[in-house]
């Protein structure tokens, strides 16, 4: 299953003669690159890169909530975090960048990204159950919020292979749940076997 | 045994929408009704009548008294759902135009939720209504002292950040069970450089940190314990030894799981923005007070209520107003 994911990102890292290529395009497989690497590290496959002035990567981020057991480590808050701690760049430097993320921003990070006044973000698939850019709020354009500039956001650049990193990710889950209390159900049998043959 | 309704809580409860939401009502036919004749009116509302689900928390008659005795009136339908001309060709049909003399009346729109909705919208007409018990909230004298402690905690950290040139917010998370401080901070946006260091973030990742070296202590104790299972006969393995080491197994499970604040209180200065709201949430915390409200952003009440949004998968009570004439007005995110 591992290596399934891992040929299609490659195809279609490789396949550069698509028929509507953009430069989205390009940017968003690196992100699923990333994607596919958090896939390989446990962790729910979401990845992103930041893009300065449309042309250069200057981050990336990955999920990493198992890992930090922290579940407000999102991948666009590693990537920003990345990107400062380098010290290369302030925090202005947001405002030059474009975001390319396999997944809609969640709640947080949508708001996040209005703080750091974020010039674009485009996203693979919608996020229903936490998304912060149309799902359930609509963060990056509420007219309302007056300290940051709203920003424009945009889904559906690989649609179908985010939906599938993910789709594997949480059958991979079920299938270890399943094993782990098989596992607990055999010691415990075991157990009770041995407790009533010493008596 | 000390009266605890009669304490004045130092802060308010922020409501969801259905909590505040105010008298809306839906037309529906209803008609006077001899007390012999129920039994077949209301046989003829359920089989021959069209239902809607709103309709099942209201009650279907009701008895109006006054000076001559009392009136039945029983509910037949919503008027949205059939026009008048067809309900009356209906009860034509049934041979009941002599019993039901239809008329309009108003019911309300929505299930009430808090105590104070159903007594008003309950005199418009008898609805059914369980008041949730988890929502009420209590306070011991003793519990809101030490709570006031926390916030002061909080108002303290507000303070060194507010010294140090940083913005003047401050928070403290606290297991209310064992009643211990587990992580404090401020926060350090100034310092750092980075627009996102906001103080209940950065206590957050404070808890993170402290449970990932817990994890990691629970790892090192259980990794020579499974070496030494190793060397041994394979069915001595699944001995009883093995036991305490299912339940560190357990243990492992709970602590490495994303959930690491539920049950948790947090105190903070001052509403927390959007983003610290949903982290709120990503962390499952258990309660949340604060102090001053924020117009700018805040995610708990003032602009967005996220402790309370239907489509969130988390919930959580939350407390405004808590010592906010002791914290200062900011306009920014916090």
């Amino acid at each position: 299953m591992n290596s399934d994911t891992s040929q299609t990102i490659t195809r279609i890292a490789d396949d550069s003669e698509m028929i509507d290529e953009t430069i989205h395009h390009k940017f968003m497989r690196q992100a699923l690159i990333i994607a596919q690497e958090a896939y390989d590290s446990q962790e729910v496959p979401v990845g992103c890169v930041f893009v300065l002035d449309g042309e250069t990567i200057i981050g990336s981020g990955r999920n990493r909530t198992n890992e930090t057991c922290n579940g407000t480590r999102h991948a666009e808050l590693e990537a920003v975090d990345s990107i400062l701690s380098t010290n290369k760049y302030t925090s202005d430097i947001f405002r030059r960048c474009t975001l390319y993320v396999t997944v809609e921003p969640c709640v947080m990070c949508a708001y996040a990204l209005r703080q750091l006044e974020i010039k674009h973000v485009y996203y693979g698939c919608a996020n229903e159950r936490f998304g912060g850019t149309g799902s359930i709020f609509e963060i990056h354009q509420d007219p309302n919020l007056k300290l940051h500039p709203p920003y424009p956001c945009e889904g559906g650049y690989y649609r179908e292979e985010s939906i599938m990193l993910l789709r594997k990710f949480f059958v991979r889950e079920n299938e270890n749940g399943k094993l782990f209390f098989l596992y607990i159900n055999y010691v415990m049998k075991f157990y009770s076997y041995c407790m009533r043959s010493m008596k | 045994m000390e009266d605890e309704s009669a304490i004045i809580l130092p802060f308010r409860k922020v409501p969801s929408d259905e909590e505040e939401r105010g008298l809306e009502t839906v037309d529906v036919y209803i008609s006077d009704v001899e007390p012999a004749e129920t039994g077949r009116v209301l046989k003829f509302v359920q089989i021959h009548c069209p239902q809607a689900e709103s309709l099942d928390r209201v009650k279907r008659i009701r008895k109006v008294t006054h000076d001559q005795g009392f009136t039945l009136n029983v509910l037949i339908c919503l008027t949205s759902s059939i026009t008048l001309d067809n309900l009356k060709l209906l009860i034509k049909q049934h041979d009941l135009e002599s019993i039901l003399s239809l008329r309009i009346h108003q019911i309300s729109k929505y299930p009430p939720v808090t105590r104070v909705q159903f007594e008003e919208w309950n005199r418009l007409w008898p609805i059914n209504f369980r008041e949730d018990p988890r929502r009420d909230s209590r306070f011991s004298s003793e519990e809101i002292e030490l709570l006031r402690n926390h916030m002061i905690r909080a108002i303290k950290l507000a303070d060194i950040a507010r010294s140090k040139g940083e913005v003047p917010v401050g928070c403290v998370i606290v297991d209310p069970e064992k009643a211990e401080i587990m992580c404090e901070s401020h926060d350090t946006r100034t310092s750092s450089n980075h627009p996102l260091k906001h103080a209940v973030l950065n206590c957050i990742n404070q808890v993170a940190m402290f449970e990932k070296t817990k994890l990691n202590s629970i790892n090192d104790s259980l990794t020579p314990k499974k070496r030494k299972a190793d060397k041994s006969d394979d069915q001595l393995a699944f001995s009883s030894d093995t036991l305490p080491e299912l339940n560190i197994l357990e243990n492992k499970e709970n602590s490495a799981g994303v959930y690491l604040c539920k049950g948790y209180d947090i105190f903070v200065t001052h509403e927390p923005c959007i983003t610290c709201s949903m982290a709120l949430v990503h962390s499952r915390i258990g309660r949340v007070f604060y102090g001053r409200s924020n117009n700018a952003s805040g995610g708990l009440g003032s602009y967005y209520k996220i402790h309370t949004h239907h489509a969130l998968n988390h919930h959580f009570k939350t407390f405004n107003g808590f010592l906010e004439d002791q914290i200062e007005m900011l306009m920014i995110d916090c």
